[in-house]
C-alpha cells in the first residue's frame, strides 16, 4: 500500500464533504453549514498538505514530478487560495464553486491510470532544482488563474440573475471582477511569466535549446498571450465587468488546454510528462 | 489634407493604438494554436497522408507547415514591436511629467477630506511628520503646501515591461540569426573513439561512456567521459552528465541521445554451469565479440546477437521481432565440440536453445551492449540577451502590480480655517481608501489634540 493514496483519498472525502456543507450554506442559507464546511475544507486543505508531505518522503523528490503529483500540489495551492480569499473578505458563499472545482480535479486525477500513481524514480532531465523552481512557480500562477476564472464565472452568474435569491450570499459584482483582475495580476501572470523563463533556463541548460516551439511551451505563450491582451485590455482600455469576464474564462481555458490537453492530445518534449516525466 | 499626410495620420494612430496592440496580441496567439494543430516541420508526405492531397499543397503553399517562421508569425511580431515601442515612447513623458513635477492635483481628486485647523503653518508640519510615518516623499510647494507620493518608479513598470519584451525579442533575433549547432557521433566498439570537431580544430575522444541506472531498471544517468586532444596531447579532460556541464572551445556539448546496436554486442559476461553437480564453477568471465575466449576447459566465442529473440518456423530461422532489447540473446560457439552452438538468453540466464551436449553448460549473465552516441555542441549569442530580459520583465512586472503610485496634496483653503486633503492612486484604489482613511484620521487626531 502506498501511504500517500491513502492521504490522498482522506483529502478527497474531505473535499467532499466540505461541497457538500458548502452546497448546503449556499442554497439554504445554514450558517452553521458555512462554518461546517470551512473547518472541512481547512482539514482537507491539511490533508491535501500530508499527501505532498508523504509522498515526498515516499519518492525522496518534490511531489510534482508526473501528472498526478501536479494536481495534487494544483489543489493544495487553490485551496490555499481560497481559505485567504475566505478569511480576507470574510465570505463563505464562493466556497462552493472552488470546492466543486477541487473534487473535479481529484476525480479526475483519480481517473488517471494506476501507473500514475506508482512513484517512478526521475529521469536524468528531472533531477534538477529547476524541476521544483519551474513547476512550483508555473502552479500558483495556475491556480491563480483558477481563482480569477471562478470569480468571472460568479460575476456572469451574478449580473446576469441577481435576483435569484441564491446569489445574495456571493460577494457584489465589483468585487467579483477586481478580484478576477488581482488574481491575474498580482499572481496569475507574474507567476507563470517566473515559469516560463524558469523553464526557458531548465529547457536550455537540458537541451541547449531555450524555446522549441514544443506544444507545451507554446501554449503557455498562447496562455501568456491571451492574460497579456487582458491586463491591456483592463488597465489601458477600461475594459471592466463583462468583457473582462469573458477573457478572464478563455485565459483559463488555454491555461486548462495547456495543462490538460497538451499532455494527452499534442506530442512533443513535455510527453513524458504523462508518466514519471 | 494630402494623402501622404493622411497615411502618415493613420499609421500614427494605428501604432499608438493599445487596441491595435491588444488586435496583435492575440492574432498571434491564434497563429501558435494553428502551429501546435498542424505539426511543425514534416515531410510533405507526412501531411498528404493526414490531410489529403488537396489540404496538404495548400499547409506548404502558405507555410503552415513552418508557420513560426513564416510571415504569419513574423508580420504581426513585427507590428507588435514598432507598435510597442512607439505607444512606450507616447507614453514616457506623461508618465515623467506626472511623477517628477510635484504639483497640485486637487481639481477633481479621487479622495478627498477636509479638517478644520487653527494654526496654518503647524497644520501643515504636522501632516507632513505624518506622511512621512507613512513611507510618502514631502515636496513644499512655492504656495506653501504639501505635496506628497511614493511608488514613483510603479509608474514606470509598464514601461519596464515594454522593454523587456524587446530585449527578449531582439535576444530570440540574435539567436535566429547567429546561434549554431552542429553534431557528432561516436560508436562505443573501440575505447578512445576520437572524432575532430573543425569549428575548433581539436579532436574529441570519447574515452567511455554508461549508464546509470535506478532499481527499477529505469534510466539514472548518462556518462561520458571525453577528453580533447590538440596536437596529439590531451588538453581538456571532463565528465560529462545531467549535473555536470561541458563547455568547451566557446560551444557547450550536450548528450543528444543514444542508441544501443542491434546486431551485435561489444562483450558478453559467461558463467561456466555443472550440469551434474548443479553449482557455478568458478569466475564469470567477459568474452569480447567474435573473440576466443577461455572459459573452464573450453574455448567460447560470441558471434551472434538479436535484441528481441524471434524464432521464425516457417523459415527455420532465428531473427529479431523488433530492435528494442525486449528479450536479448547472444549465440555462443563452443570451440572443437560439434553442433557446437547455444542460444543463450539473457533475461533468463539458464535457459537456452542448446545445441552443445556436454557436462558443463555455459551461460550468459549479461551483455555490454555497443552504443552509438550523440553529442550536439553549440552556443547561442542571444541567450543572455534572453535571460536579461526576463529578468527585466519580472521586475517590471513587481514594479507594476506590488508597488503602486500614490499621491497626496495638503493644501489650507482661503480662509485658512479648514485643511485640505487631496489623495489619488494609479491602482489598488480599495487599498489606498484604507490608507487615505487612517492619514485623514491621524492628522485630525494630531490637530485636535494641538487645538
Amino acid at each position: 500500500m502506498i501511504l500517500s493514496l491513502l492521504f490522498f483519498d482522506i483529502t478527497f472525502g474531505f473535499y467532499i464533504a466540505a461541497a457538500i456543507s458548502y452546497l448546503i450554506y449556499f442554497l439554504f442559507k445554514k450558517e452553521w453549514f458555512g462554518y461546517t464546511g470551512t473547518l472541512l475544507f481547512f482539514i482537507g486543505f491539511l490533508s491535501n498538505v500530508a499527501t505532498l508531505i508523504v509522498r515526498a518522503i515516499e519518492i525522496h523528490h518534490v511531489p510534482f514530478s508526473n501528472l498526478y503529483e501536479s494536481m495534487v500540489f494544483f489543489t493544495a495551492l487553490l485551496a490555499a487560495a481560497y481559505l485567504w480569499l475566505e478569511f480576507r473578505y470574510k465570505t463563505k458563499s464562493v466556497g462552493v464553486f472552488v470546492s466543486f472545482l477541487i473534487v473535479i480535479s481529484f476525480f479526475v486525477t483519480n481517473l488517471l491510470p494506476f501507473r500514475y500513481k506508482v512513484y517512478a524514480y526521475l529521469n536524468p532531465v528531472l533531477q534538477s532544482y529547476w524541476l521544483e523552481v519551474h513547476v512550483s512557480t508555473s502552479f500558483i500562477g495556475y491556480a491563480a488563474f483558477a481563482i480569477s476564472f471562478i470569480a468571472a464565472l460568479l460575476y456572469l452568474a451574478k449580473s446576469k440573475w441577481s435576483n435569484i435569491a441564491v446569489f445574495e450570499a456571493i460577494p457584489d459584482v465589483s468585487s467579483l471582477d477586481n478580484l478576477s483582475y488581482k488574481a491575474i495580476s498580482w499572481w496569475g501572470l507574474p507567476f507563470l511569466t517566473i515559469g516560463i523563463v524558469t523553464g526557458g533556463v531548465w529547457a536550455n541548460i537540458t537541451w541547449g535549446s531555450y524555446w522549441s516551439w514544443d506544444p507545451k511551451e507554446t501554449w503557455s505563450l498562447i496562455t501568456w498571450l491571451i492574460y497579456a491582451a487582458y491586463l491591456h485590455a483592463r488597465v489601458a482600455r477600461g475594459w471592466k465587468g463583462k468583457k473582462a469576464a469573458l477573457l478572464s474564462i478563455v485565459g483559463f481555458l488555454s491555461m486548462a488546454f495547456l495543462y490538460w490537453g497538451v499532455a494527452f492530445i499534442l506530442p512533443g518534449l513535455h510527453a513524458y510528462s504523462e508518466t514519471a516525466q | 489634407m494630402n494623402a501622404a499626410r493622411v497615411i502618415a495620420k493613420f499609421l500614427k494612430d494605428l501604432f499608438s493604438s493599445i487596441r491595435f496592440g491588444i488586435v496583435l496580441l492575440l492574432i498571434i496567439a491564434v497563429i501558435a494554436i494553428v502551429g501546435t494543430v498542424v505539426e511543425q516541420g514534416k515531410l510533405p508526405q507526412y501531411y498528404d497522408k493526414l490531410y489529403g492531397a488537396e489540404a496538404a499543397e495548400w499547409i506548404l503553399k502558405l507555410s503552415i507547415n513552418k508557420i513560426y517562421g513564416s510571415l504569419w508569425m513574423v508580420v504581426p511580431t513585427v507590428l507588435l514591436v514598432i507598435n510597442l515601442i512607439y505607444a512606450t515612447l507616447l507614453k514616457i513623458p506623461s508618465i515623467v511629467r506626472s511623477t517628477a513635477v510635484p504639483k497640485k492635483f486637487h481639481i477633481n481628486p479621487k479622495f478627498s477630506e477636509s479638517v478644520s485647523v487653527g494654526n496654518r503653518y503647524d497644520a501643515i508640519i504636522q501632516s507632513s511628520g505624518i506622511l512621512k510615518s507613512h513611507h510618502y516623499k514631502i515636496y513644499k510647494l512655492a504656495d506653501g503646501s504639501l505635496f506628497a507620493h511614493k511608488g514613483v518608479l510603479s509608474r514606470f513598470g509598464m514601461v519596464v515591461v515594454h522593454l523587456s519584451i524587446l530585449i527578449i525579442l531582439l535576444g530570440g533575433l540574435i539567436g535566429a540569426l547567429y546561434s549554431y549547432k552542429n553534431f557528432v557521433n561516436f560508436v562505443t566498439i573501440d575505447a578512445g573513439y576520437s572524432k575532430k570537431i573543425p569549428e575548433i580544430n581539436t579532436v574529441m575522444k570519447l574515452d567511455r561512456f554508461w549508464i546509470d541506472y535506478w532499481p527499477d531498471g529505469s534510466y539514472k544517468q548518462y556518462n561520458t567521459m571525453i577528453s580533447f586532444i590538440k596536437n596529439g596531447k590531451v588538453v581538456y579532460k571532463q565528465l560529462l552528465n545531467h549535473d555536470n556541464k561541458l563547455d568547451y572551445g566557446g560551444f557547450r556539448f550536450f548528450h543528444e541521445y543514444h542508441e544501443k546496436s542491434y546486431d551485435r554486442v561489444k562483450s558478453v559476461v559467461l558463467l561456466l554451469y555443472d550440469k551434474r553437480t548443479q553449482k557455478v564453477v568458478g569466475n564469470s568471465i567477459t568474452a569480447e565479440w567474435n573473440r576466443w575466449t577461455k572459459i573452464g576447459p573450453y574455448s567460447v566465442k560470441v558471434v551472434d546477437f538479436v535484441p528481441d529473440f524471434y524464432f521464425d518456423k516457417v523459415s527455420g530461422r532465428i531473427t529479431t521481432k523488433s530492435i528494442e532489447y525486449n528479450n536479448p540473446a547472444v549465440r555462443i560457439q563452443v570451440k572443437g565440440a560439434p553442433n557446437s552452438f547455444d542460444w543463450e538468453f539473457i533475461k533468463y540466464p539458464g535457459d537456452s536453445i542448446n545445441e552443445f551436449k556436454g557436462d558443463m553448460a555455459v551461460v550468459a549473465y549479461s551483455i555490454n551492449p555497443i552504443y552509438f552516441v550523440n553529442f550536439r555542441y553549440a552556443y547561442n549569442p542571444g541567450a543572455n540577451l534572453i535571460w536579461f530580459g526576463s529578468i527585466i520583465m519580472i521586475i517590471g512586472f513587481m514594479l507594476s502590480f506590488y508597488l503602486y503610485y500614490r499621491r497626496i496634496h495638503i493644501d489650507v483653503d482661503s480662509d485658512a480655517e479648514r485643511l485640505i486633503l487631496s489623495g489619488n492612486s494609479y491602482k489598488h484604489k480599495d487599498s489606498f481608501t484604507r490608507e487615505f482613511e487612517r492619514i485623514s484620521k491621524e492628522i485630525k487626531d494630531c490637530l485636535r489634540e494641538e487645538t
